[in-house]
Order: structure tokens, then sequence, then C-alpha cells
């Protein structure tokens, strides 16, 4: 069976629409594959006509790991639809509402040199209002540019100009939309399609859809982008190749002096263009790691020694340099870093290895990479892998943060003793109170991890303010570094045992016995409220495997549908060496 | 163009369209005959027409022909202007 994920490995953009959506079109009818993934119920509200775009919509879900299954209200009734108590919206249940209005739904525009944040204001509030009403998370399509300009070159700057009135209320719903929210950048889709496609003024007239076909796969593709990204899905990882991907050439034949690198050439300046992007994305939190055939001493020269070079050995969490098979390189580096092969993402030049690594690890999205090193940036860049919807201190942190469990994973390899080993780290916790520096973090990490969790339970922004003082979020560090909040408990007083309604902890703090600390501080919790025992609900999926065999450990043993433990840990339990401070 | 040629590309056309090889048309073929063939379809054979013989059509003129030898007639004629 072919993995969704792999159906199309080149960017829409780039590929014949026809194309596109005759393939999305017959992927719909082949329910097999359509089971595929995660079940997510998906419901489209749009201002347009949506035909066109169903399919296509089904099948880019699909490439990024969703069974969707969809459903739409009439087009041009998106708060009926919404607002409508009792009806079919409510009955559909949605997982995930995708919400497409465009610039003709706008109704607060200012009349020229009128109050212009005012209107924005307006405007903004009333999808704020859906958005509360909706309660799940929402993909929203911004405001798109219109396609005429009545107040020429000052439609865009000032009061009047329906341009400024786009710019301003996309401006404010960017900035109010909370965390179950994400918004996709019409203003950006339409700059790259160009105006001339996004508006089809005729297919408008004809059949209510706005854009020319062109567009379908394009806004297909981004909204389901933005879905990954809103429901965890995105891609953690990019493993790089470094010949002909970094630099031009061989290190290992050429040596320093000869590979193509830097700004004075023109395929030496693509090359340091990429490294720049790449940069980037490390900077917002894409883990980097190299895979590559070579010495691993000559690979790392350039990296220390060349001027042109813009990645440092410091921004490469996982680097394997050898003469081995690259699947098995791969499934190494996902291992060190404790990622699944779901979150990584393989840049090569060489077809031969980019069509073997997709053979053996379908799971890994590798980027068709083009012939001219130039068109590189665009190639990954168009593949959207790493979706981002929000932008936390553990994003920016995340670099590091795995650079710092690579060394721990080497280390521990190494068969260091374990237990003066950990304490040699001087490893500290501490509970962070729920409030506005953490709230955001609180939700992403409940609703993005995967591995360490009990059940798929998640929780809104509200629900966890609400419920803050039954909330326990543990913040961790170490000498190596500051991981930020990595382990989040919610919890209820359920007669006379702590329930623990959903338990989550970050991968990259494995091994280091947090959930240990985390089960006694729990007991703690349970004590202060009067409980006797700890109660939670395990729900197995085919990621969180590793919390049936850790239970035990804890304490805990099945009782009808639930697990409980007596407050009291078991001897046998691990000693963490993880030193509590307050906040 | 002859209207056999005529009628040969715009039998490319539909199966291109309706992702269909079987599809075989004759002068008398009309919406019925094919299962897909309705409003939203009707565009895009609208819109493929317009590509294939580098035309541009106007759509109500195309809504009241009553089958594809109808078509391939007013097609002949678009084509020659």
């Amino acid at each position: 069976m072919t993995n969704p994920a792999s159906l199309l490995y080149q960017d829409p953009a780039t590929l014949p629409a026809e194309d596109v959506m005759k393939r999305a079109k017959r992927f719909v009818k082949n329910p097999e594959r359509l089971a595929l993934g995660r079940p997510l119920k998906v419901a489209l509200l749009s201002s347009f006509l949506t035909d066109y775009l169903a399919d296509t919509l089904v099948f880019m879900l699909a490439r990024r790991g969703f069974a969707a299954r969809l459903w739409r209200a009439p087009y041009g009734a998106i708060a009926t639809a919404v607002l409508d108590q009792g009806g079919p919206l409510e009955d559909f249940a949605p997982d995930m509402v995708l919400l497409l209005p465009s610039h003709r739904d706008l109704i607060h525009v200012p009349p020229p040199g009128g109050d212009a944040a005012d209107a924005a204001r307006a405007e903004a509030a009333a999808w704020t209002m859906l958005w509360d009403r909706l309660a799940v998370p929402v993909v929203q399509l911004s405001f798109d540019p219109p396609g005429q300009r009545p107040l020429g070159e000052l439609d865009g700057s000032v009061p009047g100009g329906l341009l400024d009135h786009v710019r301003r209320t996309n401006r404010l719903l960017a900035s109010q939309a909370p965390q179950q929210v994400a918004l996709v950048d019409a203003e950006w889709l339409a700059a790259r399609v160009g105006l001339e496609r996004w508006h089809d003024h005729r297919l408008y007239t004809m059949c209510k859809q706005p854009f020319s076909f062109d567009v379908v796969p394009v806004l297909a593709a981004a909204l389901a982008a933005a879905a990954a990204g809103l429901l965890g899905l995105g891609r953690k990882c990019l493993v790089l190749d470094l010949d002909n991907t970094l630099w031009g050439g061989e290190i290992g034949d050429l040596g320093l002096a000869g590979i193509t690198l830097g700004t004075e050439t023109a395929e030496g300046e693509a090359f340091v263009t990429f490294q720049r992007y790449v940069k980037a994305l490390a900077q917002r939190g894409v883990v980097l790691a190299v895979c590559s055939k070579n010495l691993d001493a000559i690979a790392r020269t350039p990296f220390e020694s060349h001027g042109g070079m813009v990645l440092k050995l410091d921004d490469i969490a996982c680097f394997m340099a050898n003469f081995d098979d690259k699947a098995g390189n791969i499934r190494a580096i996902a291992r060190t870093l404790n990622l699944g092969l779901e979150s990584l993402v393989f840049c090569d030049d060489n077809p031969v290895e980019r069509a073997w690594v997709r053979e053996q690890l379908p799971e890994v999205l590798v980027v068709e990479m083009p012939d001219e090193p130039a068109s590189y940036v665009r190639a990954l860049d168009d593949c959207a892998a790493f979706p981002l919807h929000r932008l936390t201190e553990e994003d920016l942190g995340r670099a590091k943060s795995y650079q710092a469990r690579a060394r721990v994973a080497e280390r521990l390899e190494a068969g260091a003793d374990m237990d003066s080993f950990l304490a040699s780290l001087n490893p500290r916790m501490t509970v962070e109170p729920v409030g506005a520096g953490s709230l955001d973090r609180i939700v992403q990490i409940l609703a993005k991890t995967n591995q360490f969790k009990l059940n798929p339970t998640l929780f809104s922004a509200e629900e966890i303010s609400a419920r803050s003082v039954d909330v326990l979020a543990l913040r961790f560090s170490d000498r190596l570094q500051d991981y930020g909040i990595v382990a989040v408990a919610v919890t209820h007083v359920d007669g006379d045992c702590l329930h623990i309604d959903n338990w989550v902890m970050s991968c990259r703090v494995f091994s280091r016995r947090l959930e240990f600390q985390t089960r006694l501080l729990l007991a703690q919790m349970a004590g202060a409220r009067g409980c006797v025992g700890l109660s939670l609900d395990y729900m197995p999926s085919p990621k969180n495997s590793l919390i049936a065999d850790l239970l035990p450990q804890l304490g805990f043993a099945p009782a009808g549908s639930r697990w409980v433990a007596p407050i009291t840990a078991p001897q046998s339990m691990p000693i963490s060496h993880i030193l509590i401070s307050e906040a | 163009m002859t209207n056999d040629d005529i009628l040969s590309r715009l039998t490319d056309v539909f199966r291109d369209v309706f992702d269909d090889e079987a599809i075989i048309l004759t002068r008398e073929t009309t919406a019925d005959d094919i299962e897909e063939w309705d409003s939203l379809n009707q565009i895009k054979l609208i819109l493929a027409c317009e590509k294939a013989y580098g035309i541009k059509l106007r759509p109500r003129d195309i809504n009241t022909l009553a089958n594809v030898g109808e078509m391939v007639d007013h097609l002949a004629t678009i084509i020659a202007r």
C-alpha cells in the first residue's frame, strides 16, 4: 500500500493543476487509500463554490497524514452554519473547521478618510466570535487582496482603500488568533500564484469559484499544511546530504579549496543561499542533521574551516558521515534524536539516494531536489514541511535541546554509569504556574505530543486557564540547557482519587527519568487534596505503547477501564536525581 | 479542421475531463449518456475546449446545445471565424 505522503513529491504549484486534480479525484474514489492516516472530520465553510476544491483538499490532507472525511455547508453561509444550534454542522461534530471567506465578505470597509482602525476591529470581531462558537481547531484563509483598486496606488495605504482594509483586518485577525486557530496567508498565496490567476472573474460569474483552476492545488496544499501544523503533524527535522547539496563538488576528491561555495561565483552563491535558508529554519526550531557518504573527519572540515559556510557544526544536532546505506543512517538519526521517521525531511541532490530512501523509508518526506542549485530553496520551501502556526520559546530553543539530547545519547551509548551520569547533568525541575507566559506552550505540548501521552483527550486554552490549579506544568533544565516546559498533567479530584485526565511529556527529555519525578509530584498533589490514590485512563495507540511498559513501574495496575495506583510510589522506582525548585 | 477532426479532438477533451479512456463520442451523444456530465463538469468542458482549440466560448451558447453534434458544429463556426 502506498503511503499517502509519498504520492506526490513535487510541489503542487509546479505541476499542471488538471493533473493534480485528476490524481486527487482518483485518490478519493479509492476507499482503501482514503482510510490511511489519522481520521479527521473536516467541515468546510466558504463564501464561494468549493466543489472543485473538495477532492484536492482531501488528497492534500492525506499527504499530510490525515484520513479526512469532508462535510461542506452550502457556500455563502459561513456565519449561519456556525450559529445554527442543533444544525447540520453540530450533527457532523467536526474535529476541525476550515473557514474560507474572501474580500467580498468584508462589510465594514470605511469611507475614504474614515476610521480604518475601528473598521478593522469591527470586521475582526465577527470572526473571533465565530472562532469562540466553534470551540474546535480552525484553519481560516485570511482575506485575499482584491483584483482592482479604485483608489489606485493609495488603495493599500489609506483609510477607505479596500486593500488597506484587507491588510489591517488580516493583521488584526493574526494578532487575535487563539491557540486553536491557524490562519493561511491569502495575501502571500495570491502573490505567489499571481493576481491574474488568483482572480478569475469569468469563472466566478459562471459558478461562483472566484479563482482559476491553477489555484486549486496551491490553496488545498496550503490549507492542509496549516492543518498539519495546527494538529501536530508537522515535521521536525531536516536531514541534509553534503556534497552537491550544501556545496558544489565532492569534498573527499576536491578538498577544502576545490569545492564550490561562496558568493564569489554564481554557483557558489546558490549554495550559500540554500544554507542561509536552512539556517533560518534552524533558528525557528527545525532540527538539522547530516547524512553523507564521506569520511567523518573530511566531511566536517568545511564546517570547521571554509569561509563560505553559513552552517556550523553547532547547528547540526546529529552528524552521520560514513559509507553505510543512507536509509540505515537516517534510521539511526531518528533513533538518536528520538524522533519518528514521519518527523523527518531528507534533502539530497542524488536521485538514486532519494529513490532508495523513498522506497526504504516511505514515512520520510524526500524533497524532489531540482538539478539547478539556485532552485533548492524554492523546492524545500514549497514543501511547507515544517508548518508553524505559533512561535513559542520552545520552538526557538528546540535545536539546542536536540543537540544536547544527541550528546546525552552518545554518552549513554558509551556505557557510562547511568545514575552518576544523570546526576552529573544537574537536572532541575520547576513547577510552572499556568498563566500568560505558559498557556500557549501547555496547550501546544498537550496537542502535539504523540508518544508519551495517555489518551487523545485535548484541552482548549480556556479549559486549561479555568482548571489552572489542577494542571501540573513542569519546566526542565540541566547544565547543558533549559528545555522549557516539557511535561504537563491535567487532573481533577474524582472520589478519593486524583484522576489524571491526560499526561504528556516531550520526547526530547525521554530517558531523563522525569516521569518518575512527575509521579512523585502528582502524589503530592493528591495528598494535598485529601486523596488516597491516583487514577488515569490509558488508551493504547500505535504511538504511545511506551506508556504500557511504564505504568507498572510507576505503581499503576489496571482496575476496570482505568489504571489506579496508591499514593506511595513503588520501592523499585528509580531515583531521578532531579532537583525540584519553586518557580 | 474538418468536423471529423473536431469530433476526434473533442473525444480527447472528454476523456481527459472525465478521466475515462473508454468514452466514445458520436454526434448523437448527450449529457444523459455520460454519468458525470453535470453543470460543474460542463464548465470544465468549456474551459478545456477553449484550451484545446485555442478559442474563446460563451457559456450560454454552449448550454443551449442539444448534443455533441451541435457542439461540433458550433465549435466549427467559432474556429472558422
